[in-house]
């Protein structure tokens, strides 16, 4: 489920924790108890989150792999192309020699594959997203540390401010805090 | 102590040094020194631009002389970064999170080095991007068949990978450093810089997939790039260089003088900013017997090279291989074998692979032998090649050598930026190494 | 210092240098300019009453393009050529076809004529006391002066030419001795063979030009007789060296040469036997062998097992040939020598047969050979009072000891007329500027005796004036030197005047004007030879510089910069040694010697050379020159100084001391030892080159492209290749090749297109010498194609490999991929800041090539185009002979062999197809369309 809009207020709860394995109990706890509209915050990756989260993505290398076969196609294609759009005779090879022609396809597979992977990485993210009311919240600056905060966001079906608040508190964080909209309702 | 108060050291550790840099007055006088040698190349590119490439020593038949050896040089030095971080990512080698992000920075900065020197050496550099395919009113496009195209193609696809690999790779760092920053510009900088990283669980998802595929196709890209290279010599008809050993022999020397300067920086980060619990005597260790073992793997290659030669038995390539024992250049080889294998053989011993001084010397000795080995596989070859009556000799200039000091300005001057304002390790991934494993030199 | 000098200024006019032109550069430079105003535009115009070669070839009809028949005058003979001009200026000269001389080839020192032309260094303008003055002045002096030598009958008046054939300037000297009987004619002929004169006064009391006919004979022994080498009469001697060795490779007869001489030559190269011996133990050889011939027995006595074997081999050839023989002795040996040798060949019947004589084409001056002593002579009696020197430089270019430099300061009045401000012009009250043949009306005579009319291929662009004219001036006549030339010609041909006026322009050869042959009979006895002295000390031989000559061609950029055809040397002359002395003296290439004969001596750095005598050191004339400004200022030293006027060509009693540095010599090709390699390969009468066709086998990667007609292709036969450089200047004036100057060719930098390796093979004392030109070789899959990355190096659909300069941006992997290192790069600005007369000298099918690019030979595709356009106007294909590469046009034994190879008659597929026919460097499998004809190797030794 997609994040709410930042104009939304409140915005979401976030529960504060500090270590990596309470944020993982907090997260399957959180669904358990039916929540879907949820993130993790971790100062890096924690193996068992994806499949807390419930998250079987895998658009990443399928943009990979588009990405390559894009890539290789347009390496021989380009190849092809040029030696057909102005034919020169050189060194005695035949026009359309495939064996020197591999090199450069290879590469440009390489540069497209490794292109496609990033850049759908960061789309898929949101990123770049300078702006973000989560970092409004106290302590979330040691989220890139050694703090681990779990949110559950307004547009949550079950989201309902002190019931959800009170849930969070049952997890027993370091604290639960309001995550309060950062910009005016048009 | 309990994980989380070595996750707040590390952080601190690490982040500390963009924040408060431990110790400005030698940075200004290293960062001086390498304004001093940027200068040099200034100076002589522009004597070069405004001559010609008469300035230097190069004539017929040597054609190539020091710009394409130091090209092939740097280049190799640029394959170690890339190779550690992401050949040991992808075989989930932990250590490597102390050791991969100067790693990766260090190769960003030779590579460009690297692309450099052909551009210089051109007879007119001011046409260089002849090189790529764009359309012209003339339809006239690169000449694909020709090893240098595949040059160009391989150091830009390897420039551009590795850049955004690092990238990635350092944007959880620099949101971890915008979140200590205290003034305003640092937080606006290392803020635009991390994207607005947040560590979302969805994020890092998304992350390690798209990490761990760039590091897998990383691991071939680094083995076709310097192959190509190779292939710019190999490719030619000339004695001593068509050998079909050149591609791997290539490789191995890459990654060899790649690993030494790896070591050589760690060695001297490691003191420079006291980062002794982070790049642990067990990462040297580990290092120094990559170094022994890529080192035995290039050994190979010479050996294969005279075999080669005996075993084709041609009139010329026999030829070039007894004046690389005892011709012109023949310094050049045994150069190379004494100062890339000799020293070498002392990281059979435990003992000497606990000593970062050591240590240091060793890489040290293997850079200049690998130099000598790039010279001296370029020089034996062009400056007699078939016939007796174009044999010529080949005398660098002194531009050349100012420009060679230039190069490592415009390799130094970067890279010490990036010591002085960039998290020199990858915090979080140690991080998360110690999480898994409990201890950082394992980490 | 001024060795400095010169190198600045070359590197900063020839190769654009940091710090720009200097000063005199730019001087230089502007004068040029200013003087142009006739060359630049459509003003360039030939003179209207020249007339165009009659037999223009196809397609060169338009574009401003006209051929002359005209001449070079080298020596005194006419050099016969045809001299292109587009749109009105002479841009490249050629063998003229028609003339039997030359058959349309020509030497280098011909090709290089044309730069003579416009050197910008010429004198550009009369100079008293150095000081630029006007004609007039000049004009109202000389008529006081002829006033005064009127009363005076010419009383103290000396006139110093150089060697003259003009039948103009005889008639004017002729009638100026008339009119001043007192006055004296006096000829400079530093090179000349004035010890064959001597022997011919001395054979049949009178002076006889010898014309030996090399293609009649069957076996050729020379004694130091460099008759391939180069020289007025190279030309034809190579023409029909070449058509006897052609006789030997049909198996038409036989052909055989025997050389002795103590230095390597292009002679010794061909010969078929070549012995190494000093020329003292010429002199015994000589002598031996006239006696073997008279008594039948060789007297062998004290004569190496080597020298006994040559001796005999020689004498039975000669024997076996009897008329057909022909016995040489090189023009500076002594004559007594000479003498001998005449009469060895009218002992064999060759008189007539393969020796032939005729009237002498150059006219003596009245003292002969003693020409020179006796004005020197008469200075010193003070008997004389105006000395006018004429196209000539005796104040460098004369033995040391005669010191005119000295002298001529005791002469009242001194005039030089000459092209440049030498070192005779630099003492001289006037200095009066000269025209160059090639753009003056005049005569001359070629070899052979027959009569060349040079008319003009441009009117002349500097403010100067023709030798004729000037003489007439001094004799009160007003006239233009086409006047005089008509006015001798219409006195000596009368009525037939207009006729043989037009056919003599059309032709470049006045017809029937050959020089009389004559069949004299050796009178008296042989004078008794003085026996070889033991020799005390080292030996010192003398002799012309292969490049520059007697240094008359020292400020020609072309002739300095082409490597001399055994050393490779350039920009300068060394001391030639042999390994033998170098080991014994522990003396190493480049070391320099002081060498001393007498109290003259002088220094400059030795060069070991294989096959030279260890008793003898060799030195060449030419460099050393001392004027201001000139372009070989400071090059080399001046080997004048050693030579005697009584005793000018070999020395004895010669000291050689080590001066302890070292000096660079600007040599093209270091490396000469053929270290086991079959580069240049020899075989045996009539059987072939061993795999030859190798490279055909070869297996490739890729399928074979198809043979397109036209494809064209190029044979090279070293069985006749002389190694003379005619191709080489050639190639480097059809193709507007830069000059870059002796610092870059120290470096490795030379340009030539087209260069000739020298090889030699074998025991170093006495090894085997080769020569073996080295175009593009034009490879099927070629690597340098391969190599490029921006498709500058391209295949061509007729199988040409072509460099597009505008496409290179300077990768230089073609080059380095190149097996035969044929590419050449513009490392500087070469042609940038060229002086105007030099741009306008360029061929304009050509495209001048930039910094940073490579060039190379194309084959002449320009030539190619020409016939293309011409074929397809016609709507015909290109035929046979059509199209004619500069490098084999000038080939004077036509080694040199172009054309299509889709074409089985062509004469080029004939080449490929014979059994001598091999590929250099096959084992590279680059299938190069220039292929070689191996050597034959001495019949005589396939007795053995």
């Amino acid at each position: 489920m997609r994040e709410p809009s930042a104009d939304r207020q409140p915005f979401g709860l976030m529960a504060e924790f500090c270590a990596p394995e309470q944020l993982v109990h907090a997260v399957r706890r959180s669904r358990e108890a039916g929540y879907r509209s949820l993130d993790a915050y971790s100062p890096y990756p924690l193996e068992e989150m994806p499949q807390a989260l419930g998250m079987n993505g895998n658009a990443v290398p399928w943009l990979c792999l588009a990405g390559g076969v894009l890539g290789a196609a347009t390496g021989y294609g380009l190849q092809l192309f040029t030696n057909d759009a102005y034919p020169i005779a050189t060194g005695g090879r035949p026009l359309f020699a495939w064996q020197p022609f591999m090199l450069i396809t290879f590469e440009l597979m390489v540069l497209f594959a490794v292109g496609f992977t990033i850049a759908g990485m960061l789309v898929l993210n949101h990123l770049p997203r300078l702006h973000h009311p989560v970092f409004a919240v106290t302590d979330f600056h040691r989220a890139s540390a050694d703090r681990f905060f779990l949110a559950i966001f307004c547009n949550d079906p079950r989201f309902e401010i002190t019931q959800t608040a009170a849930f969070l508190q049952s997890l027993e964080p370091l604290r639960v805090e309001a995550i309060q909209s950062t910009e005016e309702p048009e | 102590m309990s994980e989380t108060a070595s996750d707040t050291r590390i952080t601190a550790e690490i982040t500390r040094i963009p924040l408060h840099y431990p110790h400005m007055r030698n940075w200004w006088l290293l960062f001086g020194f390498s304004l001093v040698l940027l200068g040099c190349f200034f100076v002589a590119a522009g004597a070069l631009f405004l001559n010609g490439v008469g300035m230097w020593g190069n004539n017929i038949p040597v054609n190539w002389g020091l710009a394409i050896s130091n090209y092939v040089w740097f280049l190799g030095i640029g394959h170690a970064g890339t190779l550690i971080s992401a050949l040991l990512l992808i075989t989930n080698a932990r250590w490597r999170n102390s050791l991969n992000r100067f790693a990766e920075a260090m190769t960003l900065f030779a590579v460009v080095c690297a692309g450099l020197y052909p551009i210089l050496h051109l007879g007119r550099p001011w046409l260089f991007y002849w090189m790529a395919p764009y359309p012209n009113t003339m339809t006239l496009y690169p000449q694909f068949k020709s090893p240098l195209s595949w040059d160009f193609f391989a150091v830009l696809t390897y420039l551009t990978v590795s850049l955004l690999f690092w990238y990635i790779g350092i944007v959880p760092d620099l949101a971890s450093v915008r979140d200590r920053a205290k003034t305003r510009r640092a937080q606006v900088l290392y803020g635009l810089a991390a994207l607005g990283w947040r560590g979302s669980a969805r994020h890092w998802a998304r992350w390690q997939q798209a990490y761990r595929l760039t590091a897998a196709i990383a691991v071939p890209l680094v083995v076709s790039v310097h192959s190509e290279i190779s292939l710019l010599f190999a490719a030619g008809p000339i004695p001593g260089w068509t050998s079909t050993v050149f591609p791997p022999y290539f490789v191995m020397g890459a990654a060899f003088s790649g690993f030494a300067v790896v070591l050589m920086i760690a060695v001297t980060l490691r003191h420079a900013l006291s980062l002794r619990d982070i790049v642990t005597e067990r990462h040297l260790d580990l290092l120094a017997r990559f170094l022994l073992t890529t080192g035995l793997m290039t050994a190979y290659g010479y050996v294969y090279e005279v075999f080669d030669a005996l075993y084709g038995g041609q009139k010329q390539d026999l030829a070039t291989l007894h004046d690389r024992f005892t011709g012109l250049y023949a310094y050049s080889y045994w150069g190379a074998v004494i100062f890339n294998f000799v020293p070498l053989q002392l990281l059979w011993f435990r003992g000497i692979r606990a000593r970062p001084a050591v240590l240091f010397l060793i890489a040290t000795s293997v850079v200049v032998g690998m130099w000598y080995e790039r010279y001296m596989l370029l020089m034996t070859a062009l400056y007699r090649d078939y016939l007796v009556s174009s044999w010529g000799e080949y005398h660098a200039s002194l531009w050349e050598w100012l420009l060679f000091a230039g190069m490592i300005g415009v390799f130094l001057a970067p890279f010490l930026l990036f010591v002085r304002f960039l998290p020199v390790i990858s915090a979080f991934e140690v991080k998360e190494a110690l999480r898994e494993t409990g201890d950082l030199s394992h980490a | 210092m001024t060795a400095d000098r010169q190198r600045e200024r070359w590197e900063r006019a020839a190769a654009g240098r940091p710090g720009g032109v200097d000063r005199r550069t730019v001087l230089k430079a502007m004068a040029a300019s200013l003087a142009l105003a006739g060359l630049s535009g459509c003003g360039a115009q030939a003179d209207e009453k020249a007339l165009p070669y009659v037999r223009e070839p196809e397609g060169f009809t338009d574009g401003g393009i006209r051929w002359y028949a005209t001449a070079a005058v080298f020596q005194g003979y006419a050099q016969p050529v045809l001299g292109k001009t587009v749109s009105g200026r002479p841009i490249k000269l050629e063998g003229n076809p028609d003339h039997p001389v030359c058959g349309g080839a020509t030497d280098a020192f011909t090709q290089a004529a044309l730069l003579g032309l416009y050197d910008p260094a010429r004198s550009q303008a009369p100079r008293r006391e150095g000081r630029p003055v006007a004609w007039s002045l000049f004009e109202r002096f000389a008529d006081d002066l002829a006033v005064r030598l009127d009363q005076e009958k010419g009383r103290g008046l000396r006139l110093l030419t150089g060697p003259l054939s003009s039948t103009t300037m005889l008639a004017q000297i002729a009638a100026m001795m008339r009119r001043w009987p007192q006055a004296r004619w006096h000829v400079s002929d530093p090179a000349g063979p004035a010890e064959w004169r001597r022997a011919s006064r001395q054979l049949f009391g009178r002076v006889l030009d010898r014309q030996p006919a090399f293609d009649k004979a069957e076996v050729v022994v020379s004694f130091d007789g460099d008759f391939l080498g180069p020289g007025p009469r190279q030309t034809p001697n190579a023409r029909k060296f070449a058509e006897a060795r052609r006789r030997r490779q049909a198996g038409k007869g036989r052909f055989r040469l025997l050389a002795a001489e103590p230095v390597p030559s292009a002679t010794g190269v061909a010969a078929d036997g070549r012995l190494v011996a000093s020329p003292g133990r010429i002199g015994r050889l000589l002598t031996a062998l006239a006696e073997g011939l008279e008594s039948g027995t060789l007297p062998v006595a004290g004569l190496s097992r080597r020298q006994s074997d040559w001796l005999c081999d020689a004498l039975t050839a000669l024997k076996a040939a009897g008329p057909r023989g022909l016995v040489i002795a090189g023009d500076y040996l002594p004559a007594d020598l000479q003498a001998l040798a005449m009469r060895v060949n009218h002992r064999l019947g060759s008189f007539g047969e393969t020796m032939r004589f005729s009237e002498p084409v150059l006219t003596a001056p009245p003292d002969g050979e003693e020409s020179l002593s006796v004005l020197v002579r008469d200075i010193d009696a003070g008997a004389v009072s105006t000395l006018m020197v004429v196209g000539a430089n005796p104040v460098y270019a004369a033995p040391g000891d005669l010191d005119l430099a000295r002298r001529l300061k005791t002469v009242a009045t001194t005039i030089h007329a000459g092209t440049h401000r030498d070192e005779t012009a630099a003492l001289c009250q006037w200095h009066l500027p000269l025209q160059h043949d090639l753009e003056s009306w005049g005569d001359a005579r070629a070899v052979e005796g027959s009569v060349s009319i040079l008319q003009p291929l441009v009117r002349p662009f500097y403010d100067v004036r023709a030798a004729a004219v000037l003489l007439a001036g001094l004799m009160g006549r007003n006239v233009s030197d086409r006047t005089l030339v008509e006015e001798t010609w219409r006195e000596r041909w009368g009525a037939d005047f207009p006729g043989r006026w037009q056919q003599a322009l059309l032709e470049g050869r006045a017809a029937d004007t050959a020089a009389p042959a004559v069949l004299p009979t050796p009178v008296g006895a042989a004078p008794a030879i003085v026996p070889e002295t033991a020799a005390e000390g080292l030996t010192l031989v003398i002799r012309p510089d292969a490049g520059v000559w007697d240094g008359c061609l020292s400020d020609n950029a072309w002739a300095q910069e082409t490597p001399r055809p055994l050393s490779k040397v350039t920009w300068g002359n060394v001391i030639g040694i042999g390994p033998g002395l170098a080991l014994e003296r522990g003396l190493e290439t480049g070391d320099v010697v002081t060498v001393s004969v007498g109290r003259a001596s002088l220094a400059g750095p030795v060069r070991i050379t294989p096959g030279h005598d260890d008793g003898v050191v060799s030195v060449t004339l030419g460099y050393g020159r001392r004027h201001e400004g000139g372009l070989a200022e400071g090059l080399g030293h001046d080997a004048y100084a050693l030579q005697e006027s009584t005793d000018r060509w070999q020395r004895g009693g010669l000291r050689l001391e080590p001066a302890g540095r070292r000096e660079a010599i600007a040599t093209t090709q270091p490396h000469q030892a053929m270290d086991g390699f079959d580069f240049v390969r020899t075989v045996l009468p009539g059987s072939a080159a061993p795999d030859g066709k190798h490279a055909e086998e070869n297996a490739s990667f890729y399928p074979k492209a198809p043979v397109q007609d036209p494809s064209w292709g190029m044979v090279i036969d070293l069985d006749l290749c002389i190694g003379c450089n005619a191709c080489v200047t050639a190639c480097q004036a059809e193709n507007n090749v830069p000059v870059v100057g002796k610092d870059l060719i120290v470096e490795g930098r030379e340009m030539h297109w087209l260069r000739i390796d020298h090889y030699h093979d074998g025991d170093i004392a006495d090894p085997k010498h080769h020569f073996q030109p080295v175009p593009c070789m034009h490879c099927e899959d070629a690597p340098c194609e391969m190599g490029c990355p921006v498709n500058a190096a391209v295949h061509s659909a007729d199988g040409l490999n072509l460099q597009v300069y505008n496409r290179c941006i300077g990768t230089r992997t073609c080059s380095s991929y190149c097996p035969y290192k044929v590419r050449r790069f513009n490392w500087f600005d070469f042609t940038g800041n060229d002086p105007e007369t030099i741009r306008a000298m360029r061929n304009p099918d050509v495209t001048v090539r930039s910094r940073g690019v490579m060039e190379k030979c194309t084959y002449c595709v320009q030539r190619i185009a020409e016939a293309r356009i011409a074929a397809d106007r016609q709507g015909r294909d290109i035929q046979e002979g059509e199209v004619v590469a500069a490098c084999q046009q000038a080939c004077p034994t036509t080694a040199i062999v172009f054309g299509n190879i889709a074409d089985n008659a062509s004469a080029v597929s004939k080449g490929k197809a014979d059994p001598r026919n091999y590929t250099l460097l096959a084992e590279a499998n680059t299938r190069p369309r220039t292929t070689y004809l191996a050597r034959i190797s001495d019949p005589g030794e396939e007795k053995g």
